[in-house]
């Protein structure tokens, strides 16, 4: 095993060695956004935090993949998949869990109403203009549940495009299938994004169930998947600086949930989703102001079946859970001279959900109001917003965040710090599941700050190197815990916590064209603790424990070399030790493991047509390894992409 | 001459003195091979993948059941001679989780036989070394074993249950038994095989008992409701543990209904029921869990309303005031000292905790064990 990761190493030492030379970056897009009066506010109030955006390459080299394996190849971002392709994958964002992460399409929240966490398996890569991540959001710019960040998949209109089309059919190890479809295009006062996809994977890989006596070699079984996807949104410009948008979004998912290993049971059980997601906005730009209504509908269902036996006449468990949000949100901008800007905004959001473990409907209005203030100067930029949600049962305080950006070396060095005041309500699952839920749950709060710098040096070779160091500390407090409960027959969550959570991110990438070849090397590392550092529970047991599933260490290291028409890349992927138990056991810990994966591809141009062909192996050495305990993870795999695609500009 | 006696000579004598001695290519060769052998038994011995593998015969078995889904039930193992404890022994001695939920724990003669509910299989376990000796599967919902010389007995089920027959010799089923719903604790009773039908995921309230020699159900007694926890006392009658029936209200999840927890007593030579008391009365909202022997048999050990009470199985008297005034998770009386132990579980996801009391309820000791743990076993 140290072998491979010392040979590993070497392949990515040239990249990281190199950092030390003249090369500039444009892979992880750390440079400041241009100012754009139309920016939605979660946009605009956002340069003084650190935000990592997916590049053209990166999506490349991810097609077909979900959010959550695109994320796991590029960020030093710890993802919990429950097992292989399709498989339910949350997000531990600087420690933070699922719930404490929120994920928003085109600023509409997309977290499930019921549990209060995203999916990063169920939102396709290829569907969203842009991609980005945005480290410990302010909790007064996206509301509840941001102590992590805020992950955005946005789709934007360009203007100038004529007619955009793609098609990727590929075909992976395990009858794993998958083809999108990409449409965009139309006038510079229409567009239209069409956007369908499907994935069938039957996952029945084989892998050695270290669980069992004899630890014999199992094919995964229950373990397939089906999901389709169809996103399609309109832009429209019309006189007098009127935008007009709208997006809808409907995806079906059939997926079979197997046994955990070790288990002589084939497993039966089986979850299906179907979501339809709405959103319209009306936006108006004057001179010096901007003025935005929006809305947005969400219907999510869920059925959930298993049996006691596979041959069984009767389901032991069919749950169905369905859930609506409804939000509308009116915003405006007014800028005050050339550096001051002042933000105002209301809204309005209304959930409700129907679950059978409830044993009634239920359902809650939350009205909010907003503001903020931008002043930008020269080499300043200077943010500050308040959030006051009004909740029927609970007093939320004001939220206030505030940050600062300034250019040290101009476009070489910044330097930003930034801190924010975070919450988060209970979900519906902690108030109203029977038995257990607890309608008296206070909300979490806390805080987070952030201090980093950045650099960008470009040579006249437009050769670039860039880099990000990153320190921050989160604070929660009345952190949510489901803890046994009535003599032990059910479990009930309980304001049971203070965590404190701290780290380092590092980050690094060079671009370098060299007598034809395009070579770029990226390194990222973080280091995360988070520390249970009360607890007002019956038992503090834990106190000073870390969080179970947050690895400390993460690193990746990835290099691609291009040339005219053939390409390759290899990812280095590490995941450090994760504790499974509260009381940090290292026998029930998952050990560290390294991933090594490797992409050649090849591709031609004939006119507006472009046609390129990838093959990749992931997990080239095989490696053993489980990022849920007891859930297995596929050994090398194979992939063969095809990427059809016509650009009429 | 040995090379052991080479070893000793080097020591005493001066270097010059032991090197004109040496006495040729041979004792090379075997000084090379003692010297390999030293150093693969120091390289060994702190390997971690070989650790200590002491007979574990004799001692205490703490039944740790693990987190639901997690794979990480396991069994501390206790000596009271020594006060040596050793936790998740299983995986240290084979290198892999016990499993998933392990229900209940049994012996016989050298084996052990973990009962891994949500596995769906028992593994068998050599007591000589706590290494694997096999496993049962073929199982549904395993809930518990017991053997007698030749033959094996696990209940399975979470409504219609069955009991499995297992012959020893090759560890395979070789029938199958039907029985009540939700089938747990079992008896042996010469040739008779008591099974308590608890109701599993349902309702029940009967005792089966199956003829070992034909293997039939032979007779169905109607006790309490959902029977969990079987005893036999030291005349050989079988005593039995009713939890009793609770009813919740299915919108509010609250508790509306219940029945009395009752103890009752089976005459064995005749199978029918001897004696009964009601041990928790309706609506004080408590349901006990288990019921322990102490060595002699003359005393059992139950839990109710959040403490320990013992039944004289002569005089079929119940304590008035508690043993112990705890709420344990798990509990036994050493049948030899007559210490009593204790268990209790932090959460599904920390370590429990084993503390040990005298016979007046006095902590002597207490320990960590296992995630979870629900129940000791004594070893005979």
């Amino acid at each position: 095993m140290k072998s491979r990761l010392f040979v590993i190493v070497l392949l990515f030492m040239q990249g990281v060695v190199s950092l030390t030379a003249r090369e500039v970056d444009t892979l992880w897009h750390l440079s400041i956004r241009e100012l754009t009066i139309t920016q939605s506010r979660e946009h605009y109030f956002r340069e003084d935090k650190k935000v990592i955006r997916a590049d053209s390459l990166q999506i490349n080299q991810h097609l077909n993949a979900s959010l959550g394996e695109l994320l796991h190849g590029i960020t030093p971002v710890y993802i919990n998949f429950y097992g292989h392709s399709g498989s339910t994958a949350s997000i531990f964002l600087r420690g933070a869990s699922s719930s404490q992460t929120t994920v928003n399409w085109n600023g509409f929240p997309m977290n499930s109403i019921t549990l209060g966490s995203a999916d990063l398996s169920f939102f396709p890569v290829l569907a969203f203009n842009e991609i980005s991540m945005v480290h410990a959001a302010s909790g007064s710019l996206y509301g509840s549940g941001n102590f992590g960040g805020s992950i955005n998949i946005d789709q934007q209109a360009d203007w100038n495009r004529k007619l955009e089309l793609s098609l990727t059919p590929e075909y992976g190890s395990f009858a794993d299938r998958r083809i999108s479809f990409s449409g965009r295009g139309g006038t510079s006062v229409l567009q239209i994004h069409s956007f369908l996809s499907r994935q069938q994977s039957v996952n029945n890989f084989a892998y050695r169930d270290t669980y069992k006596f004899g630890e014999p070699i199992e094919t995964a079984r229950n373990n397939s998947v089906s999901n389709t996807v169809f996103i399609q949104n309109v832009f429209l410009k019309l006189p007098g600086g009127n935008h007009l948008e709208g997006g809808i979004w409907h995806q079906t998912r059939d997926k079979q949930i197997p046994a955990i290993m070790g288990s002589y049971s084939p497993g039966v059980a089986n979850q299906q989703d179907s979501v339809l997601k709405l959103y319209i906005k009306w936006s108006k730009t004057g001179l010096k102001s901007m003025f935005s209504i929006r809305s947005a509908f969400s219907s999510d269902y869920m059925l959930y079946t298993d049996k006691f036996v596979p041959d069984a006449d009767e389901y032991s468990v069919f749950s169905e859970i369905r859930g609506n949000r409804w939000m509308g949100d009116l915003s405006y901008r007014r800028f005050i001279g050339h550096s001051l800007s002042i933000d105002a905004g209301a809204g309005i959001s209304s959930l409700s959900a129907d679950v059978d473990a409830y044993q009634d409907k239920f359902s809650e209005i939350v009205p909010l109001l907003f503001s903020g203030v931008k002043y930008r100067k020269e080499k300043y930029i200077l943010n500050v917003s308040v959030r006051k949600e009004f909740h029927e049962t609970t007093d939320v305080p004001l939220l206030m965040a505030a940050g600062i950006r300034r250019e040290i070396l101009e476009n070489r060095l910044s330097w930003r710090m930034s801190y924010a005041d975070q919450f988060r309500m209970p979900g519906f699952n902690d108030k109203y599941w029977q038995p257990g839920g607890n309608p008296n749950l206070l909300p979490e709060k806390g805080w987070t700050a952030d201090t980093g710098l950045e650099i960008s040096v470009k040579d006249a070779r437009e050769s670039s190197i860039s880099g990000d160091i990153s320190f921050f500390m989160t604070n929660i407090d009345n952190l949510i815990q489901w803890a046994p409960s009535g003599n032990g027959f059910f479990w009930s969550p309980q304001n049971i916590r203070q965590v404190l959570s701290y780290g380092l991110e590092f980050q690094s990438g060079y671009h370098l064209n060299f007598r034809g070849f395009q070579i770029r090397n990226q390194a990222a590392y973080s280091h995360t603790v988070n520390t249970i550092k009360k607890e007002y529970g019956p038992s503090t047991a834990n106190e000073g424990k870390l969080l179970i599933y947050r690895p400390r260490h993460l690193l990746r290291l990835n290099t691609h070399v291009e040339g005219e028409k053939l390409h390759f890349s290899a990812h280095m992927i590490h995941t450090g030790q994760r504790f499974t138990t509260e009381d940090n056991k290292p026998a029930f810990a998952m050990p560290s493991h390294t991933l090594l994966n490797v992409y050649a591809g090849y591709q031609f141009i004939i006119s507006d047509l472009s046609a390129n062909f990838q093959f990749r192996v992931m997990n080239l050495f095989n490696t053993s390894y489980q990022f849920v305990r007891s859930y297995p993870m596929p050994g090398r795999t194979y992939h063969l992409t095809l990427l059809f695609h016509y650009n009429k500009e | 001459m040995s090379s052991k006696n080479i070893f000793f000579k080097v020591s005493p004598e001066p270097v010059s003195k032991v090197k004109t001695q040496y006495p040729g290519k041979r004792y090379y060769r075997i000084i090379h091979a003692s010297v390999l052998l030293l150093s693969l038994l120091v390289v060994f011995s702190c390997s971690k993948d070989n650790p200590d593998r002491g007979s574990y015969r004799k001692g205490v078995f703490i039944v740790n059941e693990g987190a639901f889904q997690n794979n990480n039930g396991s069994i501390s193992w206790y000596d009271p001679n020594t006060n040596t404890l050793k936790n998740n022994l299983f995986e240290e001695i084979n290198g892999r989780p016990l499993g998933d939920v392990v229900q209940s724990f049994f012996i016989s003669g050298n084996l052990g036989f973990a009962v891994v509910n949500n596995s769906q299989k028992v593994e068998v376990i050599d007591l000589n070394s706590f290494q694997s000796a096999g496993v049962i599967t073929g199982l549904s919902y395993p809930r518990y074993f017991i053997a007698n010389e030749t033959l094996g007995f696990i209940s399975n089920g979470n409504f219609a249950g069955e009991v499995f027959v297992i012959q020893l010799s090759t560890l395979e089923i070789v029938d199958e038994i039907a029985v009540g719903n939700g089938p747990e604790q079992m008896a042996i009773i010469g040739d008779n095989l008591y099974v308590a039908n608890s109701g599993g995921w349902g309702i029940d309230n009967t005792i089966s008992v199956i003829d070992i020699p034909s293997l039939k159900v032979v007779k169905t007694i109607e006790v309490g409701y959902i029977p969990i926890a079987l005893q036999t006392d030291q005349l050989g009658q079988l005593w039995v543990l009713c939890r009793g029936k609770v009813v919740y209200d299915w919108n509010t999840w609250e508790i509306i209904d219940e029945t009395d927890s009752e103890l009752y007593k089976i005459n064995t030579s005749a199978n029918t029921v001897a004696f009964s008391s009601v041990i928790g009365t309706t609506g004080d909202f408590s349901w006990p869990g288990f019921l322990v022997a102490s060595g002699n048999r003359s005393t059992l050990y139950f839990n109710e309303s959040g403490a320990i009470y013992s039944l004289n199985t002569n005089s079929e008297a119940i304590s008035t005031s508690p043993v112990v005034s705890e709420s344990f998770s798990g509990f036994g009386v050493h049948p030899e000292s007559g210490h009593l132990y204790g268990l209790f579980i932090a959460d599904y996801s920390s370590s429990g905790r084993l503390a040990i009391m005298s016979s007046s309820g006095e902590t002597l000791y207490e320990k960590m064990v296992g995630i979870a743990p629900t129940s000791v076993v004594f070893s005979p």
